[in-house]
């Protein structure tokens, strides 16, 4: 990250001109307008984020049942909650699961997201308007991909029956608990990857021609130029698109629910899942909360070591 | 893949026509097994009564009869799944665009402070939002409410919408932005008569990825309605799919009914978030 390449193409990046921004002085009328207009923003926050997640603390220490609707009342448990999780066989598997999910799609996605990018962004006839097609699987709703999936994946589905004519072993994916995780990866495999192609395609467009014609002449091949030109200027692209596909993919519930509901006998349980299940089919919110607030713990701990990572980026660019 | 992408002469050795045309017919052939199951869904929807074992893979009699079941109970679904949609696109672009253009000017520390509050929040997961909606709502009385689930489906959009938009506006060119200052308009008539036609193709972005958040969603749908008639597009299918007599026609009917408003927007709008994904990928 620290070649000469990269130094080159960061100009690029939409970057304010620094010191006119600070050179204005913004007159203390203008600023308090300013603020004033963040004060929307600032309430919604407060309400559907500070305070639910304040409330979700709250739950994951309180024995808060369907009962609690009616009294009102939810008794103190303390840590009886996490406790209760915690001793339970369940919760290593959903997170084995939950982190297996995320970093098998997040890398699947982000290699062959890379080389379909690449693949598309030649010149050929059809070359504009054909990646637009592919979008499509990412424009249908999670429930309307695993209803497809669910459908095409059973035993005597559409892919048994490829499997079949081709001389393949065929399987009920779905139901094996062998094949069932699996089959869920590559189900959120197929939904996302179409947005990598996109945003990817989008930003190989933007790579330099200059830069690839200077390379070329300096005879620099093909696998040259991807390595130390064309990645270096999507660089901040991919960075960006890893973070937001981890802490999305980590949060996995619908597709999930659709799919399999966590079963074969637990086998494809995620933290999401297990905590929408234990408000919404066991109406045990104490439950519920505490393993959301284990799945908050991991997701907050992939921005730590994002922000961490990007911090020493820049620390080392400077 | 032993070509570097690029656009004319920096794309390496020119390809001859056959050449081209040999990418367009593998391109052809990738986007056919990609979008199969597509294929699929439409396919099996204009057969109503087969089953897996004897459907057919393009329809010998295609009839209209699976979507009978989608177009008898399925539309109060389609309502309220657009006006929800409609209104957290309205709710998200009403809170994100003034607090975004706000951003984009401040100097302070609030700006660096309220970027990693964006951050973390689009980290909350939704079912631990779910969760506490479902208790609050239920003690406010907002459940199987529009209003209720616009606010639910917003906190996805807003944090998302206030990003891209900031973004775009921190590239405006700041003379443009000043002058409004010498016509004497503060800073909401900067915002309403400058900065916000410039941003047309940020917030074009902002809203239609706010309105695919909230059509797409299935969760907030499903915790925080519990009355039919109240269920969203994506609600209508899951019940679908879970109840044992349907046919697979009239599910995919209802999928593919479900799936079409997104696409029309997306396509409807591709040229201005064409323009906008750039930077939204960028942020």
């Amino acid at each position: 990250m620290t070649t000469s390449a990269t130094r080159a193409t960061t100009p690029r990046r939409p970057e304010p001109t620094r010191s006119g921004r600070r050179g204005l002085s913004l007159s203390g009328r203008t600023k308090a307008e300013l603020v004033g207009f963040l004060v929307p923003a600032i309430v919604f926050f407060a309400l559907c984020f500070v305070f639910p997640l304040g409330y979700g603390v709250y739950m994951s220490t309180t024995d808060f049942t369907t009962g609690t609707f009616f009294t009102g009342e939810a008794p103190f448990v303390g840590l009886d909650n996490f406790v209760h999780i915690f001793s339970s066989p369940l919760l290593g598997k959903a997170i084995v699961n939950t982190l297996l999910i995320t970093i098998v799609s997040v890398t699947v996605e982000l290699v062959v997201g890379f080389a379909l990018a690449l693949h598309f962004n030649r010149r050929f006839p059809g070359s504009r308007w054909l990646p637009m097609l592919l979008l499509i699987p990412w424009l249908l709703p999670a429930v309307v991909v695993g209803t497809i999936w669910k459908w095409l994946l059973s035993g005597d589905g559409a892919v048994n029956d490829v499997l079949h004519a081709i001389g393949l072993p065929t399987n009920a994916w779905l139901a094996d608990p062998a094949t069932a995780l699996w089959a869920v990866i590559a189900v959120s495999i197929w939904g996302a990857l179409p947005y990598w192609v996109t945003i990817l395609g989008a930003a190989l467009k933007q790579v330099p021609d200059d830069q690839l014609e200077a390379a070329q002449l300096d005879g620099a091949g093909a696998w040259k130029r991807l390595v130390y030109i064309v990645v270096p200027s999507v660089w901040p692209v991919i960075s960006v698109l890893v973070v937001m596909s981890i802490v999305y993919t980590l949060l996995i519930v619908d597709l999930v629910l659709v799919l399999t509901q966590g079963g074969p006998a637990d086998n494809t349980v995620t933290l999401g899942l297990l905590s929408y299940r234990s408000a919404f089919q066991l109406f045990e919110f104490g439950d519920a909360g505490a393993y959301g607030m284990v799945l908050l713990v991991i997701s907050l701990g992939f921005a730590g070591v994002y922000t961490w990572l990007s911090r020493r980026g820049e620390r080392r660019q400077s | 893949m032993s070509r570097a992408p690029g656009r004319a002469t920096a794309r390496g050795p020119r390809r001859g026509r056959a050449g081209r045309i040999l990418l367009t017919v593998l391109s052809v052939a990738i986007l056919l097994v990609y979008l199969f199951p597509v294929f699929w869904m439409l396919s099996a929807s204009l057969q109503p009564g087969v089953t897996s074992a004897n459907i057919d893979w393009i329809p010998a009699a295609p009839s209209l009869d699976g979507y009978s079941t989608v177009f008898e109970d399925g539309l109060e679904s389609l309502q309220v799944s657009i006006i929800v949609s409609a209104g957290s696109v309205l709710l998200s672009l009403f809170v994100a665009i003034p607090a975004a253009y706000a951003l984009s000017r401040l100097t302070s520390r609030i700006v660096d402070v309220a970027l990693v509050l964006l951050l973390l929040a689009q980290m909350i997961p939704s079912v631990v939002l779910a969760n506490s909606f479902y208790a609050m709502f239920n003690f406010w009385g907002v459940l199987n409410t529009y209003a209720g689930l616009i606010i639910a489906n917003s906190t996805a959009g807003i944090p998302f919408a206030i990003i891209v938009l900031r973004a775009f506006m921190l590239r405006l060119d700041h003379d443009v932005v000043e002058a409004g200052k010498l016509d004497g308009l503060g800073p909401l008539g900067s915002l309403v008569r400058i900065v916000l036609p410039l941003s047309r193709n940020a917030v074009i972005t902002a809203g239609v990825f706010t309105f695919l958040f909230s059509w797409g969603d299935l969760l907030f749908g499903l915790t925080l309605v519990t009355q039919d008639q109240m269920y969203p597009m994506t609600v209508f299918v899951y019940a679908l799919t879970s109840s044992q007599v349907t046919s697979w026609a009239a599910v995919m009917a209802a999928s593919l009914v479900a799936s079409l408003p997104a696409l029309l927007v997306v396509f409807a709008a591709q040229r201005y978030v064409k323009a906008g994904i750039a930077v939204g990928g960028g942020r």
